[in-house]
């Protein structure tokens, strides 16, 4: 497994961590920090993705 | 009523036309094309049956109700669960798709069982997989008969609201098989994220400053609180996260993009859609949260009874403007059946070709099996067994020991011992313990599944390693 995969895992167990993470918050930083954890974890895996679309 | 009969006529007609212009497509009695397409759609059309057979009724029901009543813990639940299914697209996935190809896979036990070479293990998966299933359809068709019948005040009653839900996932299902599936869910997904969208912008336009205040009050923002406890936490997340891997419908779609470009495509396409709909729905369930705290609206939900959630949507539509909620059930029949019907479609596919049925009769038999599990599902849904009802919510649970199963075949890893006993093991022992309300254990019986169904894989493969050498 290549690096960008690792990232991916290790974004998984974030999302699972998270909530203990931010416990006791109450502002919408949960609301703003999984979107934003979300949109990397996108963007990780379309980087990995498009790399191998290139090898056909 | 004008508006509901307007709008399900309009409906009805445009998966009608859709799926006729995809049957155009077909080629006629070939069970490949039939069942997957013949693998070769495009990444769009890929991504939006992906997203459609993916979030059910749940989200617009469900998941309102569970946000409504819990709080931003919902949102921390489900896009972990978005998280994971991005990581196994990305990783996993590409090694399922790239394996279809070269094997010429058309349902997801075919591939265990070519890697295990066990028949008869592979029928008894086939057939644990569909006791999970067909009560999940069942309940999936329940809640959209009981809210379309609701907001028709009585005039489309709860038996023909169910006759219209069978219709659509018939006629989307026989017609051309994936095709018909795959370019309706393009449609239905359509449908949901924009009804979902307006449903919240008539909300946030409702919603006053001050609404927020009360969630803040209320620990509705604090992601770790009473309720989401870290056993509550993992005990939802656990079945969610591995749902792409050890749910045949799901599975199945990896198969279905026609090049990598597609596959791409269907990963990130899926991801937006996925995380789109999730902050949608979740808003929708804080802001009708906010309104009805400052007295907004008068939603009577009973915090204490989980049953009682699932009324927020239905409640918070008859404040909404007739057109708005009109819209929105469309949009939640329309859910449930692009889950139903993948559902269906892939149970037959695995009847067609995971059994003992010659070659010939695979897609006149996968033909009737679409017919015979929608009619038992309409049965189920028409009489709610409370069997059906305990079924349908440990669904994705009593399948979490095909999870090491489809890993570790994908990975080369294992062999036909290790698949009997995890299989037979483990599924029927997964059946038990989530469907069991008076055993309850400290950790969570979702991840007691996971850690033993891996456990026994591995054990079973090291007896099999062992027994080899001491024949040598």
């Amino acid at each position: 497994m290549d690096y960008l995969g690792l990232a991916l895992l290790a974004y998984v167990a974030l999302s699972l961590a998270l909530p203990y993470v931010l416990a006791g918050d109450r502002s919408l930083a949960t609301f703003a920090v999984y979107v934003l954890l979300s949109a990397v974890a996108i963007g990780t895996a379309t980087i990995k993705l498009r790399r191998w679309s290139r090898v056909e | 009523m004008s508006e509901l009969a307007a709008a399900l006529l309009g409906y009805l007609a445009v998966i009608t036309f859709v799926t006729l212009w995809s049957r155009v497509r077909t080629r006629t009695g070939d069970p490949v094309d039939y069942f997957v397409a013949s693998r070769g759609l495009s990444g769009f059309i890929s991504a939006m049956t992906y997203a459609a057979t993916t979030y059910s009724a749940f989200m617009m029901v469900g998941l309102v109700g569970l946000t409504y009543a819990t709080g931003v813990g919902a949102l921390a639940f489900e896009l972990a669960y978005l998280v994971a299914t991005v990581a196994i697209l990305a990783t996993f996935g590409v090694k399922v798709w790239e394996l279809s190809r070269e094997r010429g896979y058309v349902t997801p036990t075919q591939l265990l069982r070519e890697k295990y070479g066990s028949y008869w293990t592979t029928v008894f998966v086939v057939f644990m997989t569909a006791v999970a299933l067909i009560p999940y359809s069942a309940v999936q068709m329940v809640g959209p008969a009981t809210i379309l019948s609701g907001i028709s005040r009585g005039s489309v009653d709860y038996g023909t609201a169910l006759t219209i839900i069978v219709v659509v996932v018939l006629l989307t299902t026989v017609t051309a098989g994936l095709r018909s599936v795959a370019w309706t869910d393009a449609v239905q997904g359509a449908i949901m994220l924009s009804s979902a969208t307006a449903l919240a912008l008539w909300l946030l336009l409702k919603t006053p400053p001050e609404a927020t205040e009360p969630l803040g009050r209320l620990d509705l923002l604090n992601p770790a609180n009473s309720f989401w406890t870290p056993q509550t936490f993992l005990a939802y997340t656990t079945p969610w996260i591995f749902f792409a891997i050890t749910n045949p419908q799901v599975f199945q779609r990896l198969y279905l993009p026609k090049d990598r470009k597609a596959y791409t495509k269907m990963a990130l396409y899926f991801s937006i859609f996925g995380l789109l709909y999730t902050i949608i729905t979740v808003s929708i369930g804080l802001l009708a949260r906010g309104l009805k705290e400052v007295g907004a609206v008068d939603l009577r939900i009973d915090i204490r009874s989980r049953a009682d959630w699932n009324r927020v949507t239905p409640q918070l539509l008859t404040y909404a403007h007739p057109v708005l909620a009109v819209l929105v059930v469309i949009s939640i029949i329309s859910a449930a059946t692009s889950t139903i019907n993948s559902i269906i479609l892939t149970l037959s596919s695995m009847i067609s070709y995971d059994t003992p049925i010659p070659e010939k009769l695979k897609l006149s038999i996968g033909k009737v099996f679409i017919v015979l599990f929608t009619f038992v599902i309409y049965v189920f849904a028409n009489t709610r067994p409370a069997f059906v009802v305990d079924l349908a919510v440990a669904s994705s649970a009593i399948l979490l020991p095909l999870l090491p199963l489809y890993l570790f075949s994908v990975y080369g890893y294992g062999g036909k011992l290790s698949y009997a006993a995890t299989a037979i093991a483990c599924l029927p022992l997964s059946l038990y313990l989530t469907t069991a309300r008076d055993l309850v254990l400290w950790i969570p019986k979702e991840v007691v599944v996971v850690s033993l169904s891996f456990v026994v894989f591995l054990l079973a493969h090291l007896v099999n390693r062992y027994l080899r050498r001491a024949r040598r």
